[in-house]
């Protein structure tokens, strides 16, 4: 633990950024999570750049790349650790669908709108779906989930995922 | 990527498709199901075949679909939203990733830290800086000195083919040096690499000294990058005479040209053997990192050799965004350098897919 310390990251900074992450964490996921930051962050910025961030293989092969990357651009340790609490074994089901509602409500606002679900179909399917058959899809899943405003508020998300596994979670090795 | 859009085809396939609902429920249901993470020809061509069938044929299948959309009513609706599978993969690999492992430095417990450990650590410290590094330093500025004689000798005053002959023992002479100011102990396996034509090598790469070590045991020509300082010197002058190649990691142009030199090289039935290390970077002799294509593209047989650093004394590896050059030559103040070096018989043409692991 001494380690760590002279890395920068204080015990006062351990006990914030367990509290950020609603106690998600523990004091060794913490600090095995800050090497892995810090590894990741050449020249020691602070922040991870979008291009560190698609440097890592596996992530630049996965369909979600791009939304995440624009997610995760210039995040510091502490949204990096915020981002990863809802993959904690400690975090809860609403913690999770919250995550994947952030990923799909692109401009934020706290609504998936059409926009937002057609530009995340067109992620996940690439070029193989059609704009005809995008819209028409975004059309049943409004119809579906009995959507009547702008579109899916949290609320309608969750019913909409009941009964579904969400399986959101990553083991923080502790070798690092 | 690049498949084709099923939205194209006869205008009669989209109305069909448009006004029957249960049918556009199961399309959707097979084209979003994310477990799957692309759309192979085979999930459009059934796609395209259930279309293409009357509403009658396809009633048994409705029946199931009717029955499963009962059970859960938002099917279409949580093969949409739940990514989770992608997301999980994303965040794993934000988190851990094995490329990142493969340059991470194995990291030193220090064994000096108890009272009864100290002495003997300082004792230790005394020999190998005070005794041993001195004499290393000394047989190494020897060898050096002999080895320039030597060489300029050689090189001014001999004519080809002899010269070049007589490089090539030299600088293997010189190598050896090298390895003994490390104290190096070596263990060779599998059968002695011997200058063939059409033949190229193919080692790992942990360290500078890798070719160093592995040209004392044979002479081989290196393709390497060009460096600056004293290297360069080292690069040019001498190791040119065994017919090393040098490229430039910056110029795109150079790639071809040096393919072609590297042919013409493998092809001259009495040239230095060959050899190419197509990870193209330092890897911490713990993993193997993906081989680039150029060793294997020569259309050469391929034999590989594998080098293994045993930690014990030193860590071999050279992190590059940790020390410098002239800093990672200096394993001289350790006790020793133990590794073992494997070599395979040939691969055969193409044999790039087969290739031993460390």
């Amino acid at each position: 633990m001494g380690q760590v310390m002279s890395y920068g990251l204080t015990q006062t900074d351990v006990e914030e950024l367990r509290t950020h992450s609603g106690g998600k964490f523990s004091q060794q996921e913490i600090e095995a999570l800050y090497k892995r930051f810090r590894s990741l962050d050449r020249g020691r910025k602070g922040y991870i750049s979008a291009e560190e961030f698609m440097n890592i293989p596996e992530l630049s092969i996965n369909p979600l790349s791009h939304r995440l990357e624009r997610m995760c651009e210039s995040i510091n340790f502490k949204e990096f650790v915020g981002l990863l609490a809802a993959f904690s074994r400690n975090a809860s089901r609403e913690d999770k669908l919250k995550a994947i509602f952030a990923v799909y409500d692109i401009d934020g606002d706290g609504i998936v709108t059409a926009d937002d679900l057609g530009l995340m179909l067109r992620h996940l399917a690439g070029s193989s779906l059609g704009e005809e058959n995008i819209t028409m899809i975004v059309q049943r899943a409004f119809e579906e989930g009995g959507v009547t405003g702008k579109g899916f508020a949290f609320d309608d998300f969750a019913h909409a995922l009941q009964g579904s596994p969400v399986q959101l979670q990553v083991d923080i090795p502790s070798d690092w | 990527m690049g498949h084709p859009s099923p939205s194209g085809g006869s205008p009669d396939r989209q109305a069909h498709v448009g006004s029957d609902p249960q049918l556009l429920n199961k399309m959707s249901g097979s084209v979003l199901s994310l477990k799957n993470k692309e759309l192979s020809e085979a999930d459009l061509q059934s796609l395209d075949d259930r279309s293409r069938k009357g509403p009658a044929q396809l009633s048994s299948a409705d029946a199931k679909a009717a029955g499963l959309q009962q059970a859960t009513p938002t099917t279409i609706l949580q093969d949409l939203f739940d990514i989770s599978p992608l997301l999980n993969d994303a965040a794993a690999a934000m988190v851990d990733d094995s490329f990142l492992r493969c340059f991470t430095s194995a990291t030193t417990d220090p064994w000096n830290w108890n009272v009864y450990l100290m002495p003997i650590w300082l004792v230790g410290v005394v020999v190998r800086h005070g005794i041993l590094f001195p004499l290393r330093m000394i047989l190494l500025l020897g060898g050096f000195v002999l080895f320039f004689l030597a060489f300029a000798i050689v090189h001014n005053c001999i004519k080809d083919p002899k010269r070049a002959q007589l490089e090539r023992v030299l600088v293997q002479f010189q190598c050896q040096v090298f390895v003994a100011s490390w104290t190096g102990v070596v263990r060779y396996h599998g059968p002695r690499p011997d200058p063939r034509p059409n033949h190229v090598w193919v080692c790992n790469h942990t360290s500078m000294i890798d070719y160093i070590i592995l040209t004392a045991y044979s002479p081989f020509a290196v393709i390497m990058q060009l460096h600056a300082g004293w290297i360069k010197f080292l690069q040019t002058r001498i190791l040119g005479s065994l017919g090393c190649l040098w490229f430039n990691r910056n110029e795109v142009k150079d790639r071809v040209k040096v393919t072609q030199r590297m042919k013409e090289h493998v092809l001259q039935p009495d040239s230095t053997p060959l050899l190419i290390f197509p990870e193209g970077t330092c890897v911490n002799n713990e993993y193997c990192v993906m081989f680039k294509r150029g060793a294997f593209d020569l259309d050469a047989v391929v034999c590989p050799i594998a080098i293994k650093y045993n930690k014990i004394f030193v860590d071999a590896f050279w992190n590059s965004k940790r020390q410098s050059f002239t800093a990672h030559l200096l394993p001289a103040s350790q006790c020793l350098l133990y590794l073992g070096l494997k070599a395979w018989p040939s691969q055969g043409v193409n044999g790039g897919k087969s290739i031993p692991q460390n």
